[in-house]
């Protein structure tokens, strides 16, 4: 037997293999293509306070290995989650996490407050790649004093496992990471989508409605890589690499370089079966390479350090 | 409404007219759960370009063969490259997708299918529902294309009783002028339909949603947009609910064209 269970602080998976938000819709879209009670976990589309429509059309476009996406965080609301989504997903016996948004740090509090008391949740994963209306709307994950303000404030509101998921967009990621961990946050996930923008030479417009969007997909992997090796070489929570990754070679990538689990993205769309393959193809690397449990193989990097 | 991801094998992949090819595919699931006016989504080949699948609509369904067909205009790199797979290769699909064309209301007589370009693929699978659910329809196809050579064959639709008007924004071939212009001027010299398709681009599908209107006919419309996952997940294929009503309070009431659509009703409450 091969054990793939992972212990991340608080939050125990039955694999590390999880889905990434807003790439998994609200858990069931899925569910006739796959088994999700196979899954590591379902990080479900982010929540805010109230329904929010989104940004205008077009809204993805296509680059190489790569997908710009400008969705502009459109979503059901955190009420209408907790009462017609949450209830059919607990059904499936499979850990949830909400991730949660906002434009304000009341609004990130709030919505925070009103899922700790929904029942069945496992973790709140919190998105601070959102623009603060209240301050210019400089990016909550882009700014340490902003980042901390959001992150203690929905600790303050929450005895769940809390995960922040820190944005590639800064200089010092590892700066912001020892920052969330200072404000609560009991788990980093890393990276969200990087600044991107695609235009067209002949109708000399931006591709997108809303000018720039976020990169995602295979084109990010190596940078993705890099990031989620500054957070864990900085801070000692646990965490989880996200970026790229379409196959088991790539989560084991980031398995190697010490994230305890991952999340699948992009991937998802283009085959939704991604994540269970990945889990398969875990389960028989290490039964080739006579490894009994993934704990064993996660954080074993072996550097050179004769140079 | 089941969906299938499965590996199909390519019977057939030919061109027919310039820079417009047909596939026909074997998969008896997905055929017998498909319906005109849905869509699939293509995995050109399992490698990063490229990335995603690309969407099409179903042009055939051979339900006693098990084999559906696509129509498709070359226009950049997925399509140049679904010119060079062969029949006996396998492709990646992921369908029935969307909500497809349904059946004109009780007593309608006349209809017309308006095609702009490649949007003509739909309207086999279609006007074979329409002549098997009711033979006495009087269906009228108009077609519009840039140029005469971008014209695929149309002899099914006449063989299958459905008088055919060609048009070409060159003149090479039919009337010299947009389908839209094409539309007009029929509705000056015969009696209007009482039901509508319209498949083709998006400002040809503004003009004819206005016309319908303006006419108070009903109808449902083909829309196209770009999609990632083509399931209702990513929700990068919205468009606003305005486009199909006029109604600006509606300018941010998204619809996902891969699940509420691909087809939206004009005229009616939705
Ligand atoms: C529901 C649906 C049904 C469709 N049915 C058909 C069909 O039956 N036959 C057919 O030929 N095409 C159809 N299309 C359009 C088809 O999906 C695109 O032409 C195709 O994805 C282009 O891929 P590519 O890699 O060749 O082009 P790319 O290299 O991706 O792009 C080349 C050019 O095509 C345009 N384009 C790309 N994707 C789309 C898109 N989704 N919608 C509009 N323009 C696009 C781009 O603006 C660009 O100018 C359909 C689209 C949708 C959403
Ligand atoms: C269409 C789309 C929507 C996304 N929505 C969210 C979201 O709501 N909240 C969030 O934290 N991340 C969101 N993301 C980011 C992903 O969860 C993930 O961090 C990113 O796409 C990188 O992983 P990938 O390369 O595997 O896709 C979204 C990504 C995409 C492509
Ligand atoms: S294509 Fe993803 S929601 Fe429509």
């Amino acid at each position: 037997m091969i054990n793939l269970e992972v212990t991340l602080g608080p939050l125990k998976l039955p694999n590390p293999v999880m889905v990434a938000s807003g790439t998994f819709g609200y858990g069931l879209e899925y569910s006739s293509l796959l088994d999700i009670s196979k899954l590591g976990g379902i990080v479900v589309k982010g929540l805010s306070l109230k329904p929010r429509p989104g940004n205008p059309p077009p809204r993805i476009v296509e680059t190489c290995a790569g997908l710009i996406n400008s969705i502009g965080l459109e979503n059901v609301g955190v009420e209408d989650f907790i009462n017609k989504k949450l209830p059919l997903l607990l059904k499936r016996d499979v850990p949830v996490i909400v991730n949660i948004l906002g434009n304000t740090v009341e609004e990130y509090a709030e919505v925070g407050n009103i899922l700790s008391d929904a029942e069945g949740i496992s973790a709140l994963e919190i998105n601070i790649s959102c623009p603060n209306v209240k301050s210019g709307g400089i990016i909550f994950g882009t700014d340490p004093k902003q980042a901390y303000n959001v992150v203690s404030a929905v600790r303050k509101n929450t005895s769940l496992p809390l995960i922040t998921k820190l944005t590639p967009n800064v200089t010092d990621i590892g700066m912001m990471a020892k920052v969330v961990v200072e404000a609560g946050t009991d788990i980093i996930s890393a990276i969200n989508t990087v600044s991107a923008m695609a235009v067209d030479i002949n109708t000399r417009k931006p591709k997108l409605a809303n000018v720039f969007g976020g990169l995602s997909g295979p084109a990010i992997k190596p940078i993705a890589l890099k990031k989620v090796w500054d957070v864990v070489n900085t801070v000692d929570v646990p965490v989880i690499g996200i970026g790229g990754i379409s196959s088991y070679e790539d989560a084991l990538e980031f398995l190697l370089i010490g994230a305890q689990a991952i999340q699948v993205g992009t991937a998802n769309f283009i085959n939704p079966g991604t994540s269970i393959e990945i889990i398969e193809g875990i389960r028989s690397f290490l039964e080739r390479n006579n490894i009994d449990d993934i704990n064993k193989f996660i954080g074993s990097l072996e550097l050179d350090t004769a140079k | 409404m089941p969906v299938f991801q499965v590996k199909a094998i390519i019977i057939e992949n030919s061109q027919m007219a310039r820079d417009i090819w047909r596939m026909k595919i074997y998969s008896p699931e997905i055929t017998k759960a498909a319906y005109p006016g849905q869509f699939l989504m293509l995995r050109v080949r399992d490698e990063l370009l490229p990335l995603l699948r690309r969407p099409f609509s179903f042009s055939t369904i051979n339900v006693s063969e098990g084999i559906f067909s696509i129509l498709y205009k070359v226009v950049g790199h997925g399509t140049r490259l679904m010119t060079k797979m062969l029949a006996g290769e396998s492709v990646g699909v992921l369908a029935p997708l969307g909500r497809g064309f349904s059946k004109p209301p009780d007593g309608t007589k006349r209809v017309w299918l308006l095609a702009g370009g490649i949007g003509i693929a739909p309207f086999f699978a279609l006007l074979e529902m329409l002549k098997r659910d009711s033979s006495k329809l009087e269906i009228s196809l108009f077609y519009g294309a840039a140029t005469g050579e971008e014209l695929v064959d149309c002899r099914f639709f006449e063989n299958n009783n459905c008088k055919v008007n060609l048009c070409t924004d060159d003149g090479t071939c039919g009337l010299h002028g947009l389908i839209t212009d094409s539309v007009e001027r029929a509705c000056s010299l015969t009696i209007l339909p009482d039901f509508f398709y319209s498949c083709g681009p998006t400002p040809m599908q503004s003009k004819v949603i206005e016309w319908a209107k303006c006419n108070g006919i009903r109808g449902q419309v083909s829309m196209e947009t770009y999609m990632a996952c083509g399931m209702g997940v990513c929700l990068g294929c919205s468009i606003s609910k305005k486009f199909f009503t006029g109604n600006k309070n509606e300018e941010t009431n998204y619809l996902r064209v891969c699940r509420e659509g691909p087809v939206f009703s004009i005229g009616e409450e939705n």
